[in-house]
Order: C-alpha cells, then structure tokens, then sequence
C-alpha cells in the first residue's frame, strides 16, 4: 500500500529536519554539514540498491563508543550541557539511522528527533528556528499518524505470519483491511488535528500564566540572553555572541547622527577572584515610578537639555540602558522602577518587561546635576577590588605601578585631592593605552585558548589574561583594565552595555544588535564624576561593531523585518502582553484567574523573602505545596472508602465505637467485593452475603471457595461483633490478593 | 447469532503515555524556568495534542459497531476464522489502526482453553462504511469454543492514549477433531467388492439393474423405451432402473471405559490415557472423513458417553452433524457404561469399532472391524491439516496393519493388507 511504502521516506525526512533544527538552534555549522550529509546518505545506504545495514553489534559499539565521549565531551564543557547533549542525540540517531529499521527502530528515531528539536528550543528561540520547528510539527504529525499504521500493520503481520504453522500451505491473508480513500481520509484527520491542535496550542500559549517560577532552577532565561549580561563571567563566557539578531531599535534626537554610542547597562564593582564581576550591594536604590504621559525626572532639571533617547526593544530586559547620565524616564502606560543612586543607572522592579521607553540624558552633567542625582557625596569603592587583586596575584599592582612610573606618574595616589583626580584620568589613560597596545590581541572565540588550569602560573583569568595568554575578548580587555586600576588605587568598575554605530539612514535609527554586546570601564575622575575609559583597541571595536555592508547584509533587512514582528509578538509576548489581551478580551474570570495567579507569585515572594530563603524557598514552597496535595487527596480517598463501606455494608445504624471499628476492619470486604464486580459478577445489593458466597462457590469455582473464607472473617466482624485479630487481618489482606491473582485482575486490566 | 449487549468505554494510559505525559511535564517546568516563549507554544502543542488523542479516539471509538461473525465449526489444524462486522456510523469522521480481540473466558468451554489469542486488524475504515475485519486462530484442541466478550481498540493518532470499547455478544462453537488421512484398507475391509452393484435400494434410479416397468410419459428418452414390450403390448412403455445405494458404514467408537481405567504402558508409550481417547475420536473423525469422500452412508455411535447415535446419511449437513457430536464429546462426564446400541443393531452397515486402548469384542457386531487407537500411525499416512501435537509419520513407511480385529472377515482383511499395500 502507497501509503506505508512512503512511511519509511517521510521518517528519514523528519530525522534530517530534526538534525537541521538542532544545528540551527546550536548555530554550529559542522554539526548541519556533518549531521545533515550523513543522515542524508543513509537512506541510500540502507535502502538503496545495494541496502546494507549496519549490524546490531556493530550498532552496540558505536553507541557504547558515543556514550564514552559524551562523558569525555561533558568534562570538557561544564557549561555547556545542552550542546553536548545535542551532539550526543545525534550521534545516536546517525547510528540509528544506519541500522536495519523495525517498527520499534522507528518509533525510537521518531523520539530521538522529537528529543532533538526539544533541546533545539531550549536553546534557541530565534526566527529561523522557529520556522524549522513548525515544518517539523507538519511534516511530524503526518509522520506520527503513519507511523501509528505502519507499525500496527507491520506488528500483525509479524504476529499473524508467525502464528502460521510450518509446513502449512495456505497461509491467511496478510493484506490490510482498509475502507475507501484511506490517503484522502488520513490527509483530512491530520489536517483536523492540525488546526484543532493549533487553535488549542494557540489558546494555552496565551493564557498560560508567565512569570511564575522563573528560574526556579537557577538558569537565565533564554528569552533575555542578548549577548548582553547583567554579570561577567571570564571563564565560562569564552565566546562572545556574533548574533545579528536585533536587539533594540533607538532613536536619539540631540546629538549628532552616526556617532559612537555606549548604552550603559549594568555597572559591575564587585569582583570574586574567579573571573566573575557582578553588581555591588543594593542598598542605594530606591523606588520611583512613573506616570504618563510625562517623562519622571530623576532629580536635575532635564528641560530643553540633554539628549532623547527611545527605545524599540525587541529583547524586553530589566536594565533600562541610557548612553549618558540619565535625568528623566518616560513610558506609555504607568511603571515602577528602581534607580541607583551610586551607578546611576535604572532598574525594571516589575515582573513584566518594557518594550518602549523614553530616556532623556545628560551628557556633559554639571556638578548640580550630579548633586540632584546623587543626593549625596558617594564614596570610592575600589577597596574590595583591591584586596581581591592583591591576594590573587600581586604581579598585577607592580605591573600598574610600572606602567605608571615609565609615563613619569605617581606609583601612588597623590594626597592632594585635585591632584588625585587628574592623577587618576592620566594614570587610567596610560593603562588604557597599555591594554590597547600590539602585545594583547582581540578575539572573540577563545575556546582554543586555554585559560584557566594547573600548568598556568595564576587559575584567575584576568591575571592569565594579562601575564600569559594576552588574548582576550572586550570583557577581559575592561577586567584587566579595572584590575590594573584599582591595584594602583584607581576608583575603577566594569560597565556593561551595548555599543550602538549601525545607524539606519531611513528609519533614523540606530540598530542595536546581539554582537553589540560591549564592556567597557569607568573610572572616578572626580567625586561625581566616573568617566568611561574604554580598552578594547579602537580599530577591532569599530571593525566588530559597525554596520557590514556584505551582499548578504544588504537583503538581510527582509530577514530582519520578520524576526523583529517575531521578536516583538511571540518572544516578547509577556505578563503584561497577556494582561492587555485578557483586559482586550474581556473575559472576567480569566482576568480573575491571572490575578490570583500574580497575587500568589507576590504572596510567595513576601514568604521567601521573610524568611530569606532564595531561590530554593520557591522549591521548598512547591514541596509544602505538594506535601498538602497528597495529604488532602489521601484524607479524601480514605473518607470515600469509608462512605462505600457504610452504604455496602449498611453500617449507618450501627453504633460509634462499633461502627469505627467494623470501617477499620472491613474494608477487606469491600475489597472482595470490588473484585467479583471487576470480574462481572456483582454483589446484588438483595442478596445477603452468605448466599452470595454460596452461589459464587457454585458459579465461580475459581474464587468461590476464598469468597466464602472471607464472607466467614465478615460474618464474625459485622455480626458475630468479634474484634478481628491481627493475624485474621492479614490472611483476609492474603485472601483478597489470593482472589485477585484467581481471577485474573491484573491480566484484564492489562488487556 | 446473538447481538452484541453490555458496552463499556474506557481510556487506558499505557507506556508511551506515561513517557509522553513525564516529557510534557519536563517541557513544562522548562518553559516556567525559563520564561522562552518558544518552550511555551512546545507545551501547548503537546498538551493540545493529548486532547486531540482523546478526543479523536474518543469520537471514532463512540461511532463504532461491532459484532463477531463466528463459523459454524472449526477444525483442528486448519484456521479458524472469525471475522468482525465492523461499521462506523459517524458521519464524517474515518477510523483508522483498529484493532479487534477476544477477552478470555474463564471456565470450560473458554476459547483460550482451546487457541491461541489471535487479533484482528483494521486499517482504515471510512465514514459510513463497514469492513469485515479478520482474526485467525488456530485450534489445538478439539471441543466447544465459547466467546464472550470482543474489545476493539486503538492508540490512534499519537500512540499515547489507548481508547477501548468492550461488547458483550456470548457465542459458541465447536472445533471438529483433527482429520488424518487414513489408510485405503480400512474402506475396503468393510466395502471389499467396491461401490459399484454394492447395494440395490428398492427405489427407482438411475442404476443398471431392472426394476419394472411403467408408461411411457413425455420426456422420456428412447433408451428407456422397451422397445420389444411395446411391440407387444402395442403402446409405449418404459424400463424403469433401480436407484444405486451407496454402502453403509456405522463408526462406533468406544468410550465406556473411564479414563483413568485405561491401560498406557508409562515405559513404552509417550501418550496419556486422555490423549488415547482423543486419539480414538481423531481416529474416528478420519475415518468418517474418508468414507464421506469415497460416498459411503455414515452412522456414528458413541457408546459410554450420552450423546445419541445417528443414523447412516449422506450429505454435508449429516456429516456437519456426524463431526460435532464428536466434537461436543466431554471426556470428563461420567460414563455410562456399554449399553446396548439401538440404532446400530438394527440397520444393514458394515461397522467398524474403535477403541482407545485395548480391543473390547462385546462392542459392535461380530463381523465388525475393530481398531485401537495405540495404532493410530500404523491405521494414518498424514494429518490433513497441522497437528499440533505429534503427528504420524508423513510418508507410509510402515505397512503393517493392525492385529486388533476379531471376525473372520477381518482376518482375512489382515491376511490380505501386507499384499496389497506392498503391491
């Protein structure tokens, strides 16, 4: 039959989608070039002319094989679990795919290419993806639908060709018995499901609740890796994204065009000695929010000055970025912040991400402006670093003190404060110019470079970094630049952000993309005042950040139009998004549903943070939840049980402490009873229960005689009023097992 | 045939929707860990895809129909078919993958007592249509087969849920012996001169023998016309023939002796006591098979047992009729000891007695050939159909015959086997 013929073809198909979605999804081109070419062959290989499989021993020690480097890959890349996995999915569906397919080989590569685009979207959730995922959905559900024929075709045919005895002429029919139009009616069932399933898909993707349990296993959302981090990680951040996926669009009105823009985003002072940079205590900030549609000022008088940014993001983050000081904040429906006061820079405190906001900035503050920002005088914070630095390595504060003596500056801070300030501008400006020099080289890619590990002299990667393999991407050029700072007793901290250069002539915007991603530093030039020092040498940022004009960049505005609706309507679809639309929709109950919902997240939040139990309060919370759960479904089975056996046994009229104990011990009973109704043949409720064991005794000669065992424990129970020893319980506990077992239970239900 | 009554419905989760519904969960916590949009809509196409499961089967189970079609009988080594009026009554929506299978009968007479479990298979089945689907069984045991209950099911369209439909349509039917192709000198020591001029019937045929005359009638041919007798009588007249009966033959066999009386030598012989008797009436199925194919009347008498003994007929209903007896024997009813037998001693057939063990001459008539079944592979060439037990030698190697006979015209028959059966 045609359509089973195709089966085969179609599942080789599905397999190599699912290995072209993974290596999408991975971005890993060796993958979609190895991967893709050998699954293509396959087919050939093993159901060509020649048609060889590979042997299942010779299948068993690939796997074994696969199995070994996984464990090898996976020691190799801690962080990196998802990829290793992906590769081992694939390697597995390769070898299955070169062996000799039965119904279970193929319903085990159908999995196996579900598992695959299942960690495909874990991974990624860009366009291109997508687009692969839904063409797999597609092409898979018509699959599934073969499959689910083929295989019962297949198992009984087998079945029915094995039961024939050898040696028998006749053999039955082994055709399948189908009705009229099988391939017109299947095409139409799918497409049912397909637009059932879509419509059901589409309404329980809007109403899921959002915002509730994120990251409650520690990960970072996918959703708002934009190549841009709140937090610095040198040793497991070795690669820095080429992704040219649109991240914001901004359009700045004030300044002059097409000039180098660095969005700050987080400011990072602390530093753990492990290559981590992470934000300094929170305790500076403080709450604002703002009420459109005028713009919040956050403290200097921003009227007729500065310059106007607005943001299109199309990857909603929590940091609200600004290229300067920021003095005002302004978005289209009313939003709470937090702003720090000692980074000067702004928070998203709701749960919901921001797509448009206004930020107006000030890009030369006066020391009042500075004033009404800060409210007061902040201190230098470098101590920390300091100390971290020096007990790391003490190389790195004679190296700044070199490069400072061998520019004629002071090794040390001037005691003079003016002189301090002036001493720390020039001081960070040679140590910028260190950094910037031939001796260190830019790379993005730094997983040849081997950073960390015991043959290096220092295991901290900033000071690997600067003494050892001087290679490096923007985040170790700003670390070991802050390093080199604040050993020298330079006030420093690592800015991250987004560098903006691609400016759209016709939209008059600038386009922000992942690979803008930038860190940079700044340091305290007065006691208002940080200034940005940026090390990354001036010719890679501006080769790396600006706009390409290949052939390929040139159509990539049509690609880039789609992934931005896509960016904006589907991963950007958030707690507010859903909100409006419920509030849009104007259906009561569902608006009631997601407040209790959104309530619950707050009450929750009020608990863990009462009694400060991070992020595995969330996970205790949830065990408590689920203890209660079990509980109450418990208390409800035993309070049903018990209502069946006061109504079977009709013990209503019977007294308390009698009636207790006959529920206590009876339940043995009711438990004969549900077998012999299981096996069709009921307890009439007229007929009392000695003649009831009677006639099972007579009828059923399998269970008969253990009924009537039973009915004598019962009959002593309920109206001899004798107290069942422990012992009678237990052999009534045996007896029903015993009759269970008689009468074939399990094998029915197994049927 | 009795309609289908009971019905019950029930979802059943098995492996594959366990494992489904444990990734769904994964795919769940994944999506509320991370917060991306895509693992979201994932989550929604697979919960959405255990609903449409559900409700697709759930619809296409609710609109089928289902009733066995069992045959009359079956037989040992050959299939039983029984086959399945399968109709969907929805308008609009095709069943597909169906599949059909008998649920286990407890107690005597259970169809599992006597088959293997076979299943039928129905691929597709369209709005408004109804197909036969096929299940084949193949019968190791002679006797009564009884169904009780039939279970159509499907996983359609994921494999996750499995959706079934149980009916309740009691049936029964019997499994004739198996039928072993027996030796030709079994028929011809009870119908030595051949068939031919064997037995003249009172009644007119179409034979060679003269019977009488009568008128001429229209639309008689001329060969009838006595031609000599006309001239005399100076009218038409015809010959009439005498109608050739076919010999007859009385198969009795002998089941007074209780089971656990009968003589194995646990040394010698592989059988049991009860294998002995199933022997016997396999051995007695054969032969009635063969005399029906050589056109002899038969008869059959089951002495010891309370089955009747029927009367020597021809035709496919009498030997239906004949094969069932024998198949609804119940060797675990009491005996009733050797009685005398009716309808045997009365009729003008050559009988031939079987036992199972040993040679019992107080059964039959004296000139009646009588067999044991200990011999079963000396009396058989081949099973007709499977044995699925030990089957007789397939090539007729051993040409010996038995010596349980007792009258003269069974002697002589022994005398003369080893010279035929070597010529």
């Amino acid at each position: 039959m045609r359509l089973l013929r195709v089966f085969p073809i179609l599942a080789n198909a599905v397999v190599l989608l699912s290995i072209v979605g993974v290596s999408i999804a991975t971005g890993s081109i060796g993958l979609l070039l190895v991967g893709g070419v050998l699954a293509a062959l396959s087919w050939y290989v093993t159901e060509g002319p020649r048609g060889r499989s590979l042997p299942d021993w010779t299948a068993n020690i690939l796997i074994v094989a696969a199995s070994l480097n996984v464990i090898v890959d996976l020691a190799q890349h801690t962080d990196d679990v998802l990829a290793v996995l992906s590769r081992f999915v694939v390697l597995l569906t390769l070898i299955k795919l070169y062996q000799h397919k039965s119904p279970r080989d193929y319903a085990q590569l159908l999995g196996l290419s579900m598992l695959l685009m299942l960690v495909g979207s874990i991974q990624s959730n860009n366009l291109l993806f997508a687009v692969t995922l839904m063409l797999y959905t597609v092409l898979g559900l018509y699959v599934l639908l073969l499959f689910q024929l083929y295989a019962a075709h297949e198992r009984n045919r087998s079945a029915r060709r094995d039961a024939i005895p050898a040696g028998y002429r006749l053999a039955p029919s082994l055709q399948p018995i189908v009705g009229r139009r099988t391939a017109y009616h299947l095409r139409a069932l799918m497409i049912f499901i397909a637009a059932g399933g879509l419509a059901a898909s589409a309404g329980l993707f809007l109403l899921f609740p959002r915002n509730i349990g994120e990251g409650l296993i520690g990960t970072q959302s996918i959703g708002r890796r934009t190549g841009y981090t709140d937090e610095v990680n040198l040793i497991s951040g070795t690669r820095i994204t080429g992704s040219r996926r649109v991240v914001m669009n901004l359009r700045v009105t004030g300044t002059a065009p097409r000039q180098l823009l660095r969005l700050r985003g987080a400011v990072l002072g602390r530093y753990d000695g492990n290559g981590r940079w992470s934000r300094s205590a929170v305790h500076h900030q403080h709450s604002i929010a703002t009420d459109p549609p005028a713009l919040l000022s956050l403290g200097p008088d921003h009227a007729g000055r500065g310059i106007t940014q607005e943001f299109e993001m199309l990857a909603p983050s929590r940091t609200i970025f600004s290229t300067a000081v920021p003095a005002a904040i302004g978005t289209s429906e009313r939003h709470r912040f937090r702003f720090d006061r000692r980074t000067l820079t702004i928070l998203d405190a709701e749960a919901a991400r921001l797509n448009h906001y206004t930020v107006t900035a000030l890009p030369e503050p006066t020391t009042a402006d500075l004033h009404a920002l800060l409210g007061r005088t902040p201190d230098s914070s470098g101590a920390l670093i300091v100390k971290q630095f020096d007990l790391i390595d003490p190389r790195v504060r004679r190296l700044a003190q070199d490069l400072l003596a061998s520019a004629d500056l002071d090794d040390r801070p001037p005691p003079d404060e003016q002189r301090r300030w002036a001493w720390n501008r020039a001081g960070a400006a040679e140590l910028s110019r260190y950094l910037q020099s031939a001796r260190f080289r830019y790379e993005t890619d730094l997983r040849d470079v081997r950073l960390t590990g015991p043959g290096g002299s220092s295991r901290d990667p900033t000071v690997q970094f600067l003494f050892e393999t001087r290679i490096g991407h923007c985040e170790y050029f700003a670390s070991a630049l802050a390093a080199l700072c604040n050993t020298a007793g330079i006030p420093a901290r690592l800015v991250t952000g987004y560098v903006a250069l691609e400016y759209d002539e016709r939209s008059g915007v600038y386009v922000v993309r992942e690979s803008n991603a930038h860190a940079w530093v700044e340091v305290q030039t007065s006691p208002y005042r940080w200034e940005t020092f940026d090390p990354t040498p001036p010719g890679t940022l501006h080769n790396i950040h600006g706009a390409r004009n290949t052939r390929s960049d040139r159509w990539r505005w049509v690609f880039d139009r789609w992934e931005s609706k896509w960016s904006n309507h589907f991963v950007g679809f958030d707690h507010r998004a859903q909100r409006r639309l419920l509030a849009s929709a104007d259906l009561g109950w569902l608006q009631r549903l997601d407040d209790a919902l959104y309530a619950t997240r707050q009450w929750m939040d009020r608990v863990n943070r009462a009694f400060y139990l991070g992020p595995a309060g969330y996970i205790w919370m949830g065990l408590v939840a689920g203890a209660i759960v079990i509980a109450a479904i418990a208390v409800w089975t035993r309070l049903r049980r018990a209502a069946r056996l006061r109504t079977t046994l009709t013990l209503q009229h019977v007294g308390g402490a009698a009636q207790h104990r006959m529920l206590r011990q009876l339940g043995f009973y009711l438990d004969m009873l549900t077998v012999f109704e299981d096996a069709g043949v009921p307890k009439p409720r007229w007929q009392p229960p000695l003649e009831y064991a009677d006639m099972l005794d007579r009828e059923h000669p399998r269970g008969g005689s253990i009924a009537r065992q039973l009915t004598g424990l019962f009959y002593a129970a309920r109206y001899g009023r004798r107290n069942l020893s422990p012992d009678e319980l237990a052999r009534a506990d045996t007896l029903v097992q015993q009759l269970r077992s008689a009468l074939g239970q399990e094998k029915i239900d197994r049927d | 045939m009795n309609g289908p009554a009971a019905l019950l419905r029930r979802y059943h989760l098995h492996a594959p929707g366990f494992v489904y519904g444990a990734m769904t969960i994964l795919v769940g916590l994944a999506a509320v860990n991370r917060q991306n949009n895509l693992l979201f809509w994932i989550l929604g196409m697979m919960l959405s895809a255990l609903l449409m499961s559900g409700l697709v089967s759930g619809i296409m189970m609710q609109s089928l129909r289902v009733r066995r079609l069992v045959a009359g009988h079956g037989l040992v080594g050959e299939p039983l078919r029984v086959r399945y009026w399968v109709t969907n009554r929805s308008r609009f929506l095709p069943a597909f993958a169906l599949h059909i299978e008998e649920l286990p009968v407890d107690g005597p007479g259970g169809w599992t007592r006597l088959m293997r479990p076979a299943r039928a298979w129905v691929m597709h089945l369209g709005p408004r249509e109804t197909v036969h689907g096929e299940a084949v069984f193949w019968p190791t045991q002679r006797g009564e087969v009884r169904f009780d209950r039939v279970r159509i099911w499907t996983t359609f369209p994921f494999g996750i849920i499995r959706k079934s439909k149980t009916i309740s349509q009691p049936q029964h039917t019997l499994i004739h012996p198996l039928l072993y192709e027996v030796r030709r000198e079994i028929l011809r020591s009870v119908a030595p001169q051949g068939l031919a001029g064997s037995r003249v019937s009172r009644r007119t045929g179409t034979g060679d023998d003269y019977y009488g005359m009568r008128d001429f009638r229209p639309g008689d041919t001329m060969r009838h016309i006595a031609w000599k007798r006309s001239a005399c009588l100076d009218e038409l007249v015809c010959l009439e023939r005498t109608m050739p009966t076919p010999p007859r033959l009385r198969v009795i066999v002998n089941l007074t002796t209780p089971t656990h009386r009968l003589r194995v030598d646990a040394r010698r012989e592989t059988y049991s006591p009860r294998q002995l008797e199933e022997r016997a009436i396999s051995l007695a199925a054969s032969i009635i098979h063969a005399a029906d194919l050589a056109g002899f009347e038969i008869g059959l008498s089951l002495p010891g047992t309370d089955r009747p003994a029927i009367l020597t007929r021809r035709g496919h209903w009498h030997r239906a009729r004949v094969m069932s007896s024998m198949a609804a024997i119940d060797l675990d009813a009491p005996r009733t000891g050797s009685g005398p037998l009716p309808t045997s001693y009365g009729e003008r057939a050559a009988q031939i007695v079987i036992h199972p063990d040993r040679v019992d001459p107080s059964i039959g008539r004296e000139d009646a050939l009588h067999l044991s079944a200990r011999h079963m592979s000396r009396l058989t060439v081949r099973s007709i159909g499977w044995d699925p037990g030990t089957a007789p030698p397939e090539s007729p190697e051993s040409p010996e015959f038995p010596e349980s006979t007792k009258s003269t015209k069974s002697r002589e028959t022994r005398d003369a086997a080893p010279a035929e059966t070597a010529a």
